[in-house]
């Protein structure tokens, strides 16, 4: 009940006017005295206040909609406000804050509203949430602030932003929002609220960059996903470039035809190189991605693609139409040569590159001795002395020609030497070019005179000088069969064999084409010379027979190779161990990988060790197991 | 006491040694080092146990072959029957590491001269009273078990090779090994399925780094150290067969 007197009626009225946001008659200081000076009704005026304001509260206080909640709280706090600075004097010992007490009645009746509240609220927040920020939602989040509920709205708050982003299926999407979502987890700060919106936003976000399949054609997909990718900092994109790149290079690199693989390769690499400059900004990370996924599909085959990369090497330095462009040759080089890293099965590819090199070389085919030099010096450098030492001696003796004239025939021949020859060991039967063979042997000084010296029958060229005014352009054989015909009108096959005791594929594989192009007429089993035979050019080249045995030839040199293998790690297990003294396995097995740089399995590495401890050059240490001393 | 004498000088005193009787390096050397490498005092140990050994040479000479030589499978055989131990038993394998014998299959009269002296019994009855201590020992005492298992390597292997066919590395392992040591049960398995061109000779480093593996490794096989421990490809092949899935 109230109590009405003369004292407290005006301020019952004051009261009134200011919870109804009446103007006020009296300036404030009015009231202020008036209170100064009847201290005795204090207590009076101060219950007043509790119950008007109470009676305000219950009554007038409607929480139907969001606006008007909002404005209602603004209201309630400037009234609060400014109750308070009017009443301050009336506050002592006995009667607590009178803010603290409006706000407790306040807070008492929000309170009761609270799942009411919540839930308008809530809504609300995903309604501003979607169109952006704006004054509203600041309103929002300090009227939630006020309320004894932060917890749970927080809380609920995030359940249901969870259910918000779980709707999201595009990347798109979620590209979109990202803005509104940064701007909202700003307002949080650094609160526990703000970080668990990150963490689940990017959640959400993560698993639609997982689901999302790559599509490099699609460029602005691409860009939004690289995008997001880098927000939330995942090695999604990372992943899914590995992967993606890796099962493209095991269909490169298990195609049918294998003179493309290597073509197929390079080209591959650069179109994905190309890809990650221009979607992902050549991030580094996925730059090493790609490296990583074309080493790994390599070293599957390692051994094969490393013979395959010699023959890739040959086909870029023969003289052809497809190398006119020297300046271009010399770019595909040099794109190749970066490569070379790859490529770890370096024994073999010396091999076959040494055995092509010289093949070029003999039969006049390199387009520039100088670009041979130049690419060994590189190879040199990246794969080491040993694996380049063979070809530098064949370039070397190759530079070293020797020319001379002797009854009628212009000779010109190289001397290598038999550690650096790999091709083929047949010679030339010794009748054919006696004198000149002997002439040589002569005429030469003292170096070679100590050496045997052995006339290699591959890679010869000879130009014979046949009937009317044509010039044959063929190889050693052919040349010594043509010769023949000097002696006699017609032979067999067989006659050919036993004169000058080569193999009877070698003399059918130079018979064949000599046949094909009308040189030769075959009649019955006989070979006789097709003295008719025409032709525009004064030069004619025989196109030589494709060796068929040639792919199981590459099959078993490659697998000699892989053999020698262990006497390789043999050697080098012994070099470390001598130099050394002792070492424990683990520390050999990496010295031996990093000294060969060849793709070798540990086990056989260990495998070597086993054999060196049995043939006592190494033997295991009596206290501790895993160390190994040279025995000297 | 003199210096210890260096390698090649102790090769001349075994050398020595033997021109006095007929006895095996191992022997020899026991005997110098139990003399200081005094070659008289080692002489006279050795003309000692002939002089005191007659009724060991009488032992020796019922199994013996008609020449008197050496014995051989039947008398060996012989022998164990009268020990009444089966010819797989252990204990006759701790009896020829005793005797530093050289090679299976055959025992010396010098075998038996020495060996019976040491272990203090002139016939095979008296031996047969201390073949339960022997086979205690054995059975108990992981020293003496790690040195008969690490002698009988060069107790089986012949003299031109450096290792040891795998059957018989099998057999030794199931004698010595399988009472001691339970892993060695599935060890076992695993060798006895290597189908036969598989099967590579053992060398002396595998052979002895099996004792290793039972004794540092034994039953609890996540010990093993697959990826970095030095252990022989031929063990590492076991734990394969354990666990195939860690094969690469």
């Amino acid at each position: 009940m109230i109590v009405e007197n003369e004292h407290t009626d005006e301020f019952h009225q004051l009261l009134n006017n200011i919870i109804n946001q009446n103007p006020i008659s009296k300036p404030y200081l009015f009231y202020y005295q008036k209170l100064k000076s009847n201290q005795k009704y204090h207590q009076q005026i101060f219950n007043l206040i509790i119950q008007e304001f109470q009676y305000h509260t219950q009554t007038k206080l409607i929480f139907q909609d969001f606006s008007q909640i909002i404005s209602q709280h603004q209201q309630i706090q400037s009234q609060i406000k400014l109750i308070d600075q009017i009443f301050k004097t009336i506050e002592s010992s006995q009667n607590q804050s009178i803010n603290k007490v409006l706000n407790q009645i306040y807070q008492t009746k929000v309170y009761n509203y609270k799942d009411k509240i919540l839930t308008l609220f809530l809504n609300q927040f995903l309604i501003l949430r979607q169109n952006g920020i704006d004054n509203k939602l600041l309103q929002l989040i300090a009227f939630i602030k006020s309320t004894q509920f932060c917890q749970e709205f927080k809380q609920s708050l995030i359940e249901k932003s969870i259910i918000f982003y779980n709707k999201f299926t595009s990347i798109e999407q979620l590209h979109q929002q990202y803005m509104v979502e940064e701007k909202i987890i700003e307002l949080f700060q650094d609160t526990q609220l703000g970080s668990s919106l990150r963490e689940e936003f990017s959640k959400v976000i993560a698993r639609n960059l997982n689901d999302t399949p790559i599509l490099l054609e699609n460029m602005s997909q691409m860009k939004i996903y690289f995008e997001l990718n880098q927000i939330i900092d995942s090695n999604i994109l990372k992943g899914k470039i590995f992967d993606m790149v890796y099962q493209d290079m095991i269909k490169v690199i298990n195609n049918e035809n294998k003179q493309q693989i290597i073509n197929n390769l390079f080209e591959t690499k650069e179109y994905y190189e190309q890809k990650v400059s221009d979607l992902f900004q050549n991030n580094e990370k996925i730059k090493i991605s790609l490296s990583s996924a074309i080493e790994t599909a390599i070293q599957l085959k390692v051994n094969q693609l490393s013979e395959q990369l010699s023959s890739y090497f040959d086909q870029l330095l023969i003289k052809k139409q497809e190398n006119k462009d020297f300046v271009k040759v010399q770019e595909k080089i040099k794109k190749t040569l970066e490569l070379m890293p790859y490529f770890s099965a370096k024994d073999i590819f010396e091999h076959f590159y040494t055995q092509r090199m010289t093949r070029r070389l003999l039969l006049e085919l390199s387009i520039s001795q100088e670009l041979e030099t130049d690419i060994l010096i590189n190879l040199k450098q990246q794969c080491g002395d040993q694996y380049v030492r063979k070809a530098e001696e064949v370039l070397k003796e190759y530079k070293k020609c020797y020319q001379y004239q002797y009854q009628g025939v212009d000779v010109k021949l190289v001397v290598i030497s038999q550690n650096s020859w790999t091709l083929k060991q047949d010679q030339i039967p010794k009748f054919f070019l006696k004198e000149q063979q002997q002439y040589f042997l002569e005429s030469q000084n003292q170096e070679l005179k100590q050496k045997i010296l052995l006339w290699m029958l591959e890679c010869s060229n000879c130009y014979v000088k046949g009937f009317k005014k044509y010039i044959f352009i063929v190889s050693a054989v052919q040349a010594m069969i043509l010769d023949l015909f000097n002696n006699q009108k017609s032979y067999k096959a067989q006659e050919f064999i036993q004169i000058s005791g080569l193999s009877k594929d070698e003399i059918i594989r130079n018979l064949i084409p000599l046949e094909k192009e009308k040189i030769l007429i075959l009649d019955q089993g006989t070979y006789s010379v097709n003295y008719e035979f025409e032709s525009k050019k004064t030069h004619i080249k025989i196109n030589q027979m494709q060796k068929i045995e040639k792919k199981e030839e590459i099959e078993e040199n490659t697998q000699k190779l892989l053999h020698d293998r262990k006497y390789v790690i043999d050697a080098s297990i012994v070099k470390i161990m001598k130099r050394d003294k002792q070492h424990t396995l683990q520390e050999i097995v990496n010295l031996v990988l990093k000294d060969l740089g060849l793709p070798i399995k540990v086990v056989d590495i260990k495998q070597q060790i086993e054999v060196l401890t049995e043939k006592e050059y190494l033997q295991r240490d009596q206290q501790d197991m895993s160390l190994f001393i040279y025995l000297a | 006491m003199r210096s210890k004498p260096n390698q090649a000088q102790e090769d001349i005193m075994i050398k020595d040694l033997q021109r006095v009787i007929q006895l095996n390096d191992l022997q020899a050397r026991e005997i110098l080092n139990q003399t200081q490498w005094n070659l008289q005092k080692a002489t006279n140990y050795i003309l000692d146990i002939q002089k005191s050994g007659t009724k060991i040479e009488e032992q020796f000479n019922k199994y013996a072959t008609k020449q008197s030589l050496v014995i051989d499978e039947n008398g060996i055989s012989q022998f164990c029957k009268e020990l009444e131990i089966d010819l797989m038993d252990p204990v006759i394998l701790y009896i020829s590491y005793i005797f530093k014998s050289e090679t299976m299959g055959i025992y010396t009269k010098f075998d038996f001269l020495y060996g019976f002296t040491i272990l203090k019994v002139q016939s095979t009855s008296e031996l047969k009273k201390v073949l339960k201590r022997l086979k205690d020992d054995l059975n108990n005492n992981k020293e003496i078990l790690k040195s008969v298992y690490k002698y009988c390597f060069d107790f089986t292997k012949q003299k031109n090779r450096k290792d040891i066919d795998l059957p018989f590395a099998q057999g030794l392992w199931e004698t010595l090994l399988t009472n001691t040591f339970p892993i060695m049960k599935q060890f076992l398995k695993y060798v006895s399925q290597i189908q036969e061109k598989d099967q590579k000779p053992i060398s002396r480093d595998t052979y002895y780094m099996v004792w290793e593996f039972c004794v540092q490794i034994g039953e609890d096989l996540s010990k093993y150290d697959y990826k970095n421990g030095a252990w022989p490809t031929f063990i590492d092949g076991f734990y394969f067969y354990m666990f195939p899935h860690h094969k690469q």
